[in-house]
């Protein structure tokens, strides 16, 4: 079946801030989105919120996956029912090899009673690491400790390439990585659009549009204000590049609102 | 059959010769099983004179901190103690030796182990049930390696009470481990390195369970130029159980250019655990590079969150970070020789269930 996450008048706050209102958004099998917007404008929230993040609180709203009510299911839950959230800052966790996590992690979706073997796992944790053009030693060293900024960043196309959600979401994935990492990673995630087909959505969270160059969207959508106000296809984050968002907020009517206001918010 | 000889089964090392210390003699334990490694030259093992108390006394930590609790059973400097030297001679090839402690008696047991210039090689000493108090005292020479790694294996209701002091020559290096998944413990660490370029790394790992005590405290002194150390303890403690680690590391003038580190951490499993860290520097030379890390606190609910939202339920990301936390101390065993990989396994498997 095509996964289908739709998200309804979505209503989020942090404390007392309310970051996203009634926000509407829905994502299937074998789309690409992309949502852009300048800086503290909820994006990452948006993430977190789906995800279930303890710090966030939902206030309205309603968020399903395939039918299901995903907003009153815990964190894991909402993993094994497939979706993914390759995080901005993704924990250091000592002591826990890499390879032990996946393992963990992949089998903690399957059958009890089937889990996968050592060594057919140890065979495609292998072929990942080598997709992403890592270090062999990867699978031994410990979860993210130590990791450089990009190669966190790999690690967390890694965990998704193995652990084959069908819906995935990449908040800001391309921050922190040098041209070589980001072709990488882009190629990476192309070849899984091509090869999962209509098994996987995928909803892109970025500030640049340079990302979209190495894999393209077929939707665009720009979230200012706590809410999507435009939506398009690849033409609106041509323009985003060229002319910024001030004539979005003109067009809207909306105040321009410094990022270090923002940022306080958060 | 013998305690020991169950141990060297159930661990999977009966193929390596190993000593034994007990209540009544040491010996040689020629390997069980027929040898799987090609036959080498013995290590000698012989008696060595009883020490005086002013020499056991050197033994007990260095109480410098004046807000330590004492310890609810102090190191004795008295009383009867069977002292034995084991010497590893140079070689070309990296040994493991398992050294078993063992036998509920009352004398002390004192093991001098004198590790020859340029030799390498991975010494193993497992304590089993064993609560007379256990002294090591050991020699590392121009060159040479030793990983010494101090088990206390699972499943043996003791209370341990053990000390060790290594000199570490030029350029030489020391791997020091220390696992304790269970009891009660005391032990005491002195290291002094005292030629030039001498390293130590000194990981501990230790579980205490409820309403037991174990303290780990551990002196670094670098008395020569461009020596290293690192030491690091991790510690998990469960309801009621009381944590304490004591780090201090010396750079006096000799020092110079020297690097000295130390990281105590505690996880606390329970609001009624107890932890004391003491991170104690003493630096008397500007050329040096110093740092200490200390910290006692709950998982981090982010960490959780991480494991969580790659499909892993609450408790099996619980279980999945606590025994991280104790686990680098044990992957530096395995890492140490092939029986050493032998002995961490064990001591994983032991930690989950235990988790």
């Amino acid at each position: 079946m095509k996964p289908e996450l739709i998200i309804e008048r979505l209503t989020c706050q942090i404390d007392e801030t309310v970051i996203l209102r009634d926000l509407d958004l829905t994502v299937r099998g074998g789309e690409v989105h992309a949502i852009m917007g300048p800086n503290g404008t909820g994006k990452s929230t948006l993430a977190a919120a789906l995800m279930g993040n303890p710090r966030y609180t939902v206030t309205a709203g309603r968020v399903t996956l395939d039918g299901e009510d995903l907003l009153a299911r815990t964190v894991d839950e909402r993993a094994r029912a497939g979706l993914f959230l390759a995080m901005q800052y993704p924990s250091e966790v000592s002591g826990v090899t890499n390879s032990d996590f996946l393992r963990t992690a992949v089998n903690a979706r399957r059958p009890e009673d089937r889990p996968m073997g050592l060594f057919p796992f140890r065979r495609r944790l292998a072929e990942a690491v080598a997709a992403l053009e890592m270090n062999e030693n990867l699978p031994d060293r410990y979860l993210n400790q130590g990791f450089s900024g990009g190669e966190r960043k790999r690690n967390e196309i890694l965990q998704m390439l193995l652990l084959e959600p069908r819906i995935a979401i990449l908040d800001e994935i391309d921050s922190g990585l040098d041209i070589d990492a980001l072709r990488v990673v882009g190629a990476n995630l192309t070849r899984m659009v091509a090869e999962r087909g209509e098994e996987m959505g995928l909803l892109l969270i970025t500030h640049y549009r340079r990302l979209l160059d190495h894999i393209r969207p077929d939707y665009v959508h720009i979230l200012m204000d706590g809410r999507i106000v435009r939506s398009g296809d690849m033409e609106l984050a041509d323009r985003l590049e060229r002319e910024g968002y001030e004539w979005l907020r003109e067009e809207l009517g909306l105040e321009h609102i410094s990022d270090s206001h923002q940022e306080a918010h958060q | 059959m013998s305690l020991i000889t169950e141990t060297r089964l159930k661990l999977g090392i009966a193929s390596w010769p190993a000593v034994a210390l007990t209540g009544k003699e040491r010996s040689w334990l020629e390997p069980l099983d027929p040898p799987a490694k090609p036959p080498c030259r013995r290590p000698q093992l012989v008696a060595a004179a009883s020490p005086e108390p002013a020499e056991l006394a050197r033994f007990r930590a260095l109480e410098t901190e004046a807000k330590h609790r004492a310890p609810a059973r102090p190191l004795p400097c008295c009383g009867r103690v069977r002292s034995s030297r084991l010497r590893l001679a140079a070689e070309a090839t990296r040994r493991f030796l398992p050294v078993f402690i063992t036998g509920d008696r009352e004398d002390g047991t004192l093991l001098y182990l004198d590790v020859a210039p340029g030799a390498s090689a991975h010494v193993v000493l497992l304590t089993l049930a064993s609560e007379a108090p256990v002294y090591v005292d050991v020699t590392v020479g121009e060159n040479a390696h030793l990983q010494l790694d101090i088990v206390k294996c699972p499943g043996h209701d003791s209370w341990q009470l053990l000390s060790w002091r290594a000199t570490v020559g030029r350029f030489a290096s020391l791997i020091h481990n220390s696992v304790h998944l269970d009891s009660s413990a005391y032990q005491v660490g002195q290291a002094v390195l005292a030629g030039e370029g001498a390293e130590l790394t000194s990981r501990s790992a230790a579980l205490v369970e409820s309403f037991e005590e174990q303290r780990i405290d551990v002196t670094v002194s670098h008395s020569a130029a461009h020596s290293r150390s690192l030491v690091e303890n991790h510690g998990v403690v469960q309801d009621r159980g009381h944590g304490f680690f004591a780090v201090r590391g010396r750079m006096p003038q000799a020092a110079q250019a020297g690097d000295c580190r130390q990281e105590s951490r505690f996880l606390m499993l329970s609001p009624r655990a107890e932890a004391h860290c003491y991170p104690v520097l003493e630096i008397d030379q500007f050329d040096v590079a110093a740092g200490h890390a200390a910290s006692v606190g709950g998982i981090d609910p982010e960490t959780l969150y991480y494991l969580q939202s790659r499909g892993l339920g609450e408790q099996d990301a619980q279980r999945l970070v606590t025994t991280g936390f104790l686990s680098p101390a044990i992957h530096q065993i395995r890492a140490g020789s092939e029986g050493g990989a032998l002995v961490a396994d064990c001591l994983l498997n032991s930690l989950a269930e235990r988790i």
